[in-house]
């Protein structure tokens, strides 16, 4: 009889391999560093609650052929503290032969214990199983954003992730960049606001900032220092995403907020995570986008807050939908208190931090 | 109405469109037929549960208790009797 049970050590070997299946190359065995990485987040995470974990489905000849990876994530909301998992990795080998396994998955995660079960890769398939199941998409959390500063530039940079011949292109389109901006009446270039500074720190110097930036009223995180920093090391190496920047802007010598994007001058910078004292939203994101045009990106990216949305606005940035921010409580408040602009419920409180996502397992 | 009219109808209404002219038998696959998929499951667990007051464990979310109308109607009658006998 095919059963769900928690994901344990043992099933780490089988767990990469069908990731390495499923999503990236049939032909090439899971390496040694994928195993790893799913046991670090999955088991190794130091906010791993054994009731809110990973699960497996093991099919009736006793093999793991499905997957549900729960990353833990223990909330604040006011006085509140919150149970809660960032569900992700849902996969099953050969859904035609076992149709049912992902929903059982999915159902025995939303079955747990937590207080609140969050989402933010949903694609269309599991949105829907969510919402079958009582969950809810908070649609302001489910947009990706985009600044282009150098529009053919940017194209070649998405054209050499598929044919890599594409980048002997770059030259040409460096002028066709340099001619778009100066045609186009500043709208390719970001402006950096009055008044603030920003540098490149390292990690001692990130975490410094952060500790002065006054957390959300909104729903966040339960973070201490020793859980940032695992996540933010973790975090540090995606090779597809390009070398990792912690930056921090100050006005008048005071922190007024933070943010770590991966890129490399002349592609996509990609950001993960954006934080800002209340009312510094604008100016961050102005200093952000700025410095990314003139350290010479083709275009920036990330995930839309509700904080960031009118500022991303103004910033002459475009809106698409990439996966879905899917939540599912007992408690509708909850979900309710998702949508608040206050709420930091994204990023590196989200899913998007593993390497599982942007990295290259050699 | 027998469970097995009830199933029939659900199904028929939600997964074939109040389609009444596709044949459709208890001993029917209905995930062969591509009538229920992992989504279209979730939907039937949720009706089963509410409409005849049970619980569905997960791990009587199997094929052998859902792919027909038969299967279904047996496993809710099956439900129910525990349900009084306890």
């Amino acid at each position: 009889m095919s059963e769900i049970r928690t994901f344990g050590p043992d099933d780490v070997p089988a767990v990469a391999a069908m990731f390495q299946r499923t999503f990236r190359d049939r032909a090439v065995p899971a390496p040694a560093s994928l195993a790893q990485h799913i046991g670090d987040v999955f088991l190794r995470h130091p906010w791993y609650d054994p009731e809110v974990a990973s699960r497996v489905h093991v099919s009736d000849a006793g093999v793991v052929n499905g997957f549900i990876g729960i990353l833990p994530l223990p909330l604040v909301v006011g006085e509140r503290r919150l149970r809660s998992g960032m569900a992700g990795s849902l996969m099953v080998e050969d859904p035609s032969k076992d149709p049912l396994a992902g929903a059982r998955l999915l159902r025995s995660f939303l079955n747990g214990p937590q207080d609140i079960s969050l989402s933010e890769t949903a694609n269309l398939l599991s949105q829907r199983m969510w919402e079958r199941l009582g969950g809810t998409t908070v649609t302001g959390l489910s947009l990706d954003w985009m600044r282009v500063f150098r529009p053919a530039g940017l194209a070649i940079d998405v054209a050499s992730g598929r044919i890599r011949a594409a980048r002997l292109g770059r030259p040409v389109a460096a002028m066709c960049d340099s001619l778009a901006r100066r045609a186009g009446g500043g709208f390719f270039r970001a402006t950096a606001p009055d008044g603030v500074e920003g540098r490149e720190v390292d990690e001692a110097g990130l975490m410094a900032a952060l500790d002065t930036i006054p957390p959300s009223t909104g729903v966040r995180p339960d973070w201490t220092a020793e859980v940032l920093q695992w996540v933010l090391r973790t975090a540090e190496v995606k090779e597809q995403r390009g070398p990792f920047h912690r930056r921090v802007m100050t006005a008048r010598g005071t922190t007024i907020g933070a943010a770590v994007f991966y890129g490399e001058p002349k592609s996509l910078a990609w950001v993960l995570h954006v934080t800002a004292r209340p009312g510094a939203e604008a100016k961050v994101m102005e200093e952000l986008l700025a410095y990314a045009d003139v350290t010479g990106f083709a275009g920036m990216r990330g995930r839309v807050t509700p904080a960031l949305h009118e500022t991303l606005l103004r910033q002459k940035a475009f809106f698409f939908r990439r996966g879905a921010f899917v939540a599912h409580s007992r408690d509708p408040a909850l979900v309710t208190a998702l949508a608040d602009p206050a709420a930091v419920v994204t990023g590196l409180a989200g899913e998007s931090w593993i390497r599982l996502i942007g990295g290259t397992f050699r | 109405m027998t469970i097995e009219q009830r199933v029939t109808g659900f199904i028929r209404e939600n997964f074939l469109f109040s389609d009444q002219a596709t044949p459709l038998s208890p001993a029917d696959s209905l995930m062969e037929a591509g009538l229920i998929d992992s989504t279209g499951v979730l939907e039937l667990v949720a009706y089963l549960e509410q409409e005849f007051g049970i619980a569905m464990a997960d791990a009587d979310i199997v094929p052998a208790n859902l792919d027909t109308i038969a299967g279904i109607s047996a496993y809710v009658s099956r439900k129910q009797s525990a349900a009084k006998a306890a």
